[in-house]
């Protein structure tokens, strides 16, 4: 499978101080993948250098084929029409697919005569999402682009996503603040944290690594990384991301869920930060 | 992508239209109505040159006067369209977008950042300078219907040489580019309104001041009895007797000292002083195309290299990654490492 999109070395500016050079990863094409991270960790600043709309402080990215970009304050032209704003796309794009655009404006149900101030935030974000599909581009990102929406419109917006992926095979790279509404959609997940990826893996893979265990205090957790521990009055709760061919602890073991596995990362980078 | 530009600058370019066709319409009134407040023998006698020898009546003198001060009026209003498409249309150009965020979805698009710009560019630039260059004509047109009447000789004078379409449809050019450019730098409206008009004013007097008169070398002319010919007087003095040009303030004050004296007549003072009599530096008025020229190239050529280094400037920062290259493979999907 080839690589969509690779980062390596990358350094993200920071406001202040150096910048951190260690943002490498790869994605393979056809991939959906949730950029989740801590606010101020780099995300939006990652899309931006991805997208080719800032220059990283170091290091090489490359992005093969055509990248789509919707930036995190939804961007569109305020005195446009939603009409209006889809000629534009056409008109800056030669890849346009107007039957797309037709379609997935008819199905956000955005009125076409509308202009785009008149719209509500998420029927904004609606129609910068749309823009960016019809464009037809091999690699889209996409910088938090649920987050105005109503539960409906999430449900949908991640559903012409996933339409899209599955008729043109294109990568997707997703940033969100929370894991949940992404879970059973992406199959791939980077984990930013001050301006490094901490993790960059298969989902699959990651719930197959990680166990929860409960065991009395102080137990030992041999060769398998703790994650994260939370110690109660007689017992201590760990995720941990086992060690292959290592027998775990004796306890109560149980599988996390990709939210959880998540957020132990998340805290443990808030920790060492 | 000129669809695109046009609706986002429509009302500015459209308001300044109407400017335009404003200053154009008084103008044209004026060229019609005017020569009605003067006698037939008045225009024909005094439209070559204001004497009292052309016989022109106090009526006609007051007539005149006072168109003078119409066309100086309008010459403001001429030039001030520069200063208007320049504010309204070219500085909001770009900042307008960094202010809104909106670069972010136009500079994402298929379409090369060069080829964004030089339709926003061009969709301003263009009406900016047909519109300057008409507003030049009207004003050449109508001033030389009425010929010394409005002083229609002394068009390579400061404040009249600035009217003329040539120059005017490259102060448009310079003017609009520099205010597109100045949002690129600025990124904000208002601040790159106000840079833009600073820069633009002071473009325009800096030129005026210190690089106009060295458009060629001026010339030393005696003053006779005859009226003012239209050149472009620098400075005045007087003629010394090796034909070379005293500054005024140089003798000004042994003149003075001289003509204080008992008996003294001013001839014998200059001829105590070697100066010969008096006389001006200055530009005659027939260097007028040659300054018009250098000085519509002088304006362009700024307006290019600004172009040139803005296009330079977007290229370079806003290629596109690297796309549609193979691929490197490798290892290079890093586990995390807990310490």
């Amino acid at each position: 499978m080839s690589v969509a999109v690779l980062a390596r070395g990358l350094g993200l500016r920071r406001r202040r101080g150096e910048a951190s050079r260690d943002c490498s990863f790869e994605l393979a094409a056809g991939r959906v993948a949730a950029l989740v991270g801590a606010n101020g960790a780099g995300k939006s600043t990652l899309l931006k250098v991805l997208a080719g709309l800032l220059r990283p402080a170091a290091g090489v990215v490359e992005v093969t084929g055509e990248v789509g970009f919707v930036a995190q304050e939804k961007p569109l032209y305020r005195s446009f029409t939603v009409a209006e704003t889809l000629r534009f796309g056409r008109v800056a794009n030669p890849g346009w697919d107007a039957d797309r655009a037709d379609r997935l404006v008819e199905e956000a149900g955005l009125p076409r005569e509308a202009r785009v101030t008149r719209l509500s935030g998420g029927q904004r974000a609606r129609l910068a999402v749309v823009v960016a599909l019809a464009r037809r581009p091999d690699v889209l990102l996409l910088d938090e682009p649920l987050s105005e929406m109503d539960p409906v419109a999430r449900q949908e917006t991640l559903r012409a996503i996933m339409v899209a992926v599955a008729e043109t095979g294109m990568t997707v790279v997703l940033s969100s603040p929370v894991m949940g509404e992404l879970e059973g959609v992406c199959d791939h997940l980077l984990l930013l944290d001050d301006g490094a990826v901490r993790l960059a893996c298969d989902v699959e893979t990651l719930l197959a690594d990680h166990r929860i265990v409960v065991a009395p205090l102080g137990a030992d957790f041999g060769a398998h990384r703790v994650v994260e521990t939370r110690e109660g009055e007689r017992q201590v709760t760990a995720m941990l991301r086992v060690t292959p061919g290592l027998d775990l602890p004796a306890g109560l073991v149980s599988e996390p869920s990709l939210d959880e596995v998540v957020v132990a990362h998340l805290r443990r980078a808030g920790v060492a930060a | 992508m000129i669809w695109f530009a046009w609706r986002q600058q429509r009302l500015a370019l459209l308001a300044l239209g109407g400017y335009a066709l404003v200053v154009v319409a008084v103008m044209v009134h004026h060229r019609f109505t005017m020569p009605g407040r003067f006698g037939d023998e008045e225009l024909r006698a005094c439209f070559a040159s204001l004497a009292s020898s052309c016989g022109i009546t106090e009526d006609g003198w007051n007539a005149s006067s006072a168109i003078r001060e119409t066309a100086a009026g309008l010459r403001f209003g001429v030039l001030g369209f520069v200063a208007l498409a320049a504010v309204f249309a070219g500085a909001p150009s770009l900042s307008r977008e960094w202010e809104q965020h909106t670069h972010l979805l136009a500079l994402s698009q298929s379409v090369s950042p060069r080829r964004w710009f030089a339709a926003k560019v061009g969709v301003v630039a263009v009406p900016a300078v047909v519109l300057a260059a008409l507003l030049g004509a009207t004003y050449a047109w109508w001033t030389s219907g009425l010929g010394a009447l409005i002083g229609a000789q002394q068009r390579l004078q400061t404040g009249r040489f600035e009217a003329q379409p040539l120059v005017m449809a490259s102060y448009a050019l310079f003017a609009v580019v520099l205010g597109v450019v100045v949002g690129l730098v600025v990124r904000r409206v208002v601040p790159a309104m106000a840079v833009t008009l600073v820069g633009w004013l002071g473009a325009l007097y800096a030129v005026r001041w210190y690089v106009r008169p060295h458009y060629a070398t001026p010339v030393v002319e005696r003053l006779g009895n005859g009226v003012a010919d239209g050149r472009w007087t620098l400075l005045t003095g007087f003629l010394d007797r090796s034909g070379g040009f005293v500054e005024q303030a140089v003798v000004d004050g042994p003149l003075r000292a001289c003509a204080q004296g008992a008996g003294n007549r001013f001839e014998s003072c200059l001829a105590e002083q070697g100066l010969v009599g008096r006389a001006v530096l200055a530009h005659p008025a027939d260097r007028f195309w040659l300054f018009q020229g250098v000085e519509a190239g002088l304006f362009a050529a700024l307006a290019g290299v600004l172009l040139l280094g803005a296009f330079r400037w977007l290229h370079h920062r806003y290629r596109q990654p690297i796309s549609h290259r193979p691929p490197s493979r490798g290892p290079l999907s890093r586990q995390p490492v807990p310490r």
